[in-house]
């Protein structure tokens, strides 16, 4: 239940296409160590930015990350049509990429940290109770 | 843009090609021809020629600086002589021109404003409205390509519910405004065009600027089109050009008028009478017709109602609430169109993903395929109000295949919904009213928790660098909640975060998209609609994509030299996104490399800088901004700018999708 909890449906999706691997051993991609700068140059040169912002938490957010394994077979043969298939990248490549949204500090604050955004959740909230 | 449509190319210059090239020749033949025509008896001209003389000499400047018979602006030589007198002894004057009466016509229509980029097939025209007619009512707007010209009477119009009127020069003038033509057709938006030409054309520029059929042109996307070579025809033409384009459905009509009809000289006392302008009553569905409708949606267990163009004036806005609040029926009203229904209504929305309806109201929808064919898989009953019913034809695909709606009402649905509400309040039973209030109550839930959804969504990459999109929209409705704001550009780019955040509750406070979803749009339909609230004290905003900012950008100009206030938020991306990824999407799909999926379709090295861009054009600019802590103070000093009475504009580096 508490995974249940967690998950978006895409992403039972994703790990549902994770286990119909066969052809690379998920604990290998597992042990995969990427590096950083070379995943960075890969996340610009490949257009992951564009539809996942240039943090991985814009758009359709990449955080809180996936398992390794399940990204990389993710990136590389998607089950969800919008996303295209980097079928062209080695599971290392992907690996250096994960490696790259690793290093990246967080840019989504707390709840309690955006006032701005609360206003506009407390006036959703007032204007509901209102139509009751 | 028509470019130099001045008649000097009908007179092919045979001077030497040094004269041309330096000009000088040009200006001491204007300076002989003004003292010549002193010497005829034109006394009010005759210190014109001496102040020339007096410039010329270096009075203020330097010979060399100072064109040899520079003559005073207008407004200067009226400050000193008072108005122009007419040299009743000069045979070269034109008296009585047929163009004044042309403006007399045009008054009775009572246009504010005419958008136009000059050209010479309507210059007797042109004159006539800023000499004999003042330049009010209609005031000209100059704009620097006809496609910003139509493009803001498309945005004007949807603010002022009536059309503003687009001088076009020809052949060249008709197809440069094209595009926004065809937006303005697609989006059912009145617009009243005048395109002049050569009826016999003369010369090497008339001969290219003139047709056999210049309506024919662009006759795929106008409602209706005339061609008139006689004054009491064109009367007839404005008027029923007029009458048509705000019949519902409304669109873009144009009157082809005669160059040569504009500028011969009416005999005195010959005056043909001004027409009278008439309008119909907006066509209202049958009644038996709309009791049925009525029966189907009060027996109805979950019924959804769906519309596109109905709650365009604030009666229709508030018939349409009047009409879910009865039913406790949810109202979609898409992405694309105008909102139509209040953004924070709790019955906004499609009821949730287990709404099931069984009776569908679609509303002035244009294309009812894909509801049909949703109702046809569940087993509902679709009932189509649209004047779209009474009129369409179009080379354009936009109305859809052809759809088996089961209950099609022909008739104005904003008129139709007076007699719709009445029938529905009359069949309903106090046990159909108890049901309708739980179904409301989920709807409402169904509603919150949507938009709860979306906004803890924003919070993601919230402090992000390039800036996030729905941080963009929540800075700026942080300082623009309390104004009596609208909203000129479109939502869809930025993937509705607006609709959200801000509080749409006024049919004013959004305008949909293009219709057409013809990219250049949105820069100069903001500056119109700026242009129609401004006389209403609205602070009217845009966030503008930086594509779509790159096809007309001279409307800044427009803005700046014509004081619309209008705050311009640059969504810089730098890219046309969606075509990104299309192509790398096509890239993957095709196995061939995911490494050149950007080429064609980012806007980058060099990045553009749109605040130099902006201030280049006398617009108020900040940016590039990339640090979202230093967006909102620049929102509030471009908004001071704004609240002043003038546009401003700033560049924020985005984030790609929202």
């Amino acid at each position: 239940m508490r995974i249940a909890k967690t998950l978006r449906p895409t992403r039972f999706v994703a790990i549902g296409a994770l286990m119909l691997q066969t052809s690379i051993a998920v604990a290998q991609l597992g042990d995969l160590v990427g590096d950083p700068k070379q995943g960075e140059v890969l996340f610009r040169e490949r257009l992951c930015y564009a539809c996942h912002g240039f943090s991985g938490e814009t758009g359709v957010p990449l955080r809180p990350l996936l398992p390794k394994e399940a990204f990389i077979v993710i990136v590389r043969t998607p089950p969800m049509r919008q996303m295209p298939a980097y079928s062209d990248l080695s599971p290392q490549q992907v690996a250096h990429i994960y490696a790259y949204l690793e290093s990246l500090p967080s840019t989504t604050p707390s709840p309690d940290e955006v006032p701005l955004l609360n206003s506009i959740v407390d006036q959703a909230r007032s204007a509901s109770r209102g139509a009751d | 843009m028509s470019g130099p449509n001045d008649d000097t190319t009908l007179n092919p210059d045979t001077r030497p090609a040094e004269e041309r090239s330096h000009g000088v020749a040009r200006r001491d033949f204007l300076l002989g021809a003004t003292i010549g025509t002193v010497g005829l008896g034109a006394t009010t001209i005759a210190p014109l020629a001496q102040e020339a003389e007096q410039r010329a000499d270096g009075a203020g400047g330097t010979a060399a600086d100072r064109p040899r018979a520079a003559v005073p602006t207008e407004a200067e030589r009226r400050a000193e002589e008072g108005p122009p007198q007419v040299d009743v002894f000069n045979p070269r004057i034109v008296r009585n021109p047929a163009s004044d009466w042309m403006v007399d016509v045009l008054k009775v229509l009572d246009l504010e404003y005419v958008a136009t980029n000059p050209g010479s097939s309507f210059k007797g025209l042109h004159e006539s409205l800023i000499n004999y007619g003042g330049n009010v009512k209609p005031e000209m707007l100059t704009c620097l390509h006809e496609e910003s010209a139509v493009a803001m009477a498309h945005g004007y119009a949807k603010i002022e519910g009536k059309p503003m009127m687009v001088l076009l020069h020809g052949t060249v003038g008709l197809l440069h405004g094209s595009m926004a033509i065809f937006n303005a057709w697609a989006d059912r938006v009145p617009i009243f065009m005048v395109a002049a030409q050569h009826q016999d054309p003369v010369g090497f520029t008339s001969r290219r600027h003139s047709a056999q059929d210049l309506g024919g042109l662009v006759r795929d996307f106008v409602k209706w089109d005339d061609e008139a070579y006689t004054l009491n025809r064109w009367a007839d033409g404005v008027m029923q050009a007029y009458r048509l384009a705000m019949t519902p459905p409304m669109g873009p009509t144009l009157v082809v008028t005669d160059q040569n009809l504009q500028e011969r000289s009416l005999p005195p006392g010959e005056r043909p009478p001004l027409p009278r302008l008439t309008m119909p009553a907006p066509p209202q569905g049958d009644a038996n017709a709309v009791a049925e409708a009525a029966r189907l949606l009060v027996e109805a267990e979950s019924p959804l109602i769906v519309s596109e163009r109905t709650g365009v004036t604030q009666e229709a806005w508030d018939r349409l609430v009047e009409l879910a609040e009865l039913l406790q029926a949810p109202v979609d009203v898409g992405v694309r169109n105008r909102l139509d229904f209040p953004s924070h209504h709790p019955l906004n929305g499609n009821g949730g993903a287990d709404y099931k309806p069984d009776v569908i109201l679609a509303l002035e929808v244009n294309d009812m395929t894909d509801w049909v064919r949703q109702a046809e898989a569940s087993g509902a009953t679709t009932i189509s109000i649209s004047s779209q019913h009474l009129f369409m034809r179009s080379n354009i695909q936009d109305h859809g295949q052809y759809s088996a709606i089961d209950l099609i009402i022909p008739g104005d649905a904003a008129a139709t919904l007076p007699s719709l509400i009445e029938n529905i309040r009359r069949l309903l039973t106090p046990a159909q009213r108890r049901r309708n209030e739980a179904r409301g109550a989920r709807v409402a839930a169904a509603h919150l928790e949507r938009r709860l959804a979306r906004l803890e969504l924003a919070r993601s990459g919230w402090n992000a660098s390039p800036i996030s999109v729905p941080r963009m929209c929540a800075e700026l409705w942080a300082q623009i909640k309390d104004d009596d704001w609208s909203m000129a550009g479109y939502l869809p780019f930025l993937n509705m975060w607006p609709r959200d955040m801000w509080n749409f509750d006024r049919p004013y406070r959004y305008l949909g998209d293009q219709g057409g979803a013809g990219i250049g749009y949105n820069l100069p339909a903001s500056v119109g609609a700026a242009l129609a609230n401004k006389k209403y004290g609205r602070l009217t905003v845009n966030i503008n994509g930086d594509g779509d900012l790159n096809y007309a950008p001279g409307v800044l100009w427009t803005a700046a030299h014509h004081q619309i206030p209008l705050l311009i938020m640059v969504h810089n991306n730098r890219g046309y996104h969606r075509e990104v990824m299309f192509v790398q999407r096509m890239c993957a799909e095709r196995g061939r490399g995911t490494d050149r999926g950007y080429i064609g379709s980012a806007i980058k090295d060099p990045n553009i800088d749109y605040a130099s861009m902006a201030r280049g054009y006398g617009v108020y600019a900040e940016g590039p901004i990339a640090d979202p802590d230093e967006l909102a103070p620049a929102i509030r000093r471009a908004l001071q700018r704004v609240r002043a009475g003038e546009p401003a504009l700033i560049d924020v580096v985005s984030q790609p999708t929202g």
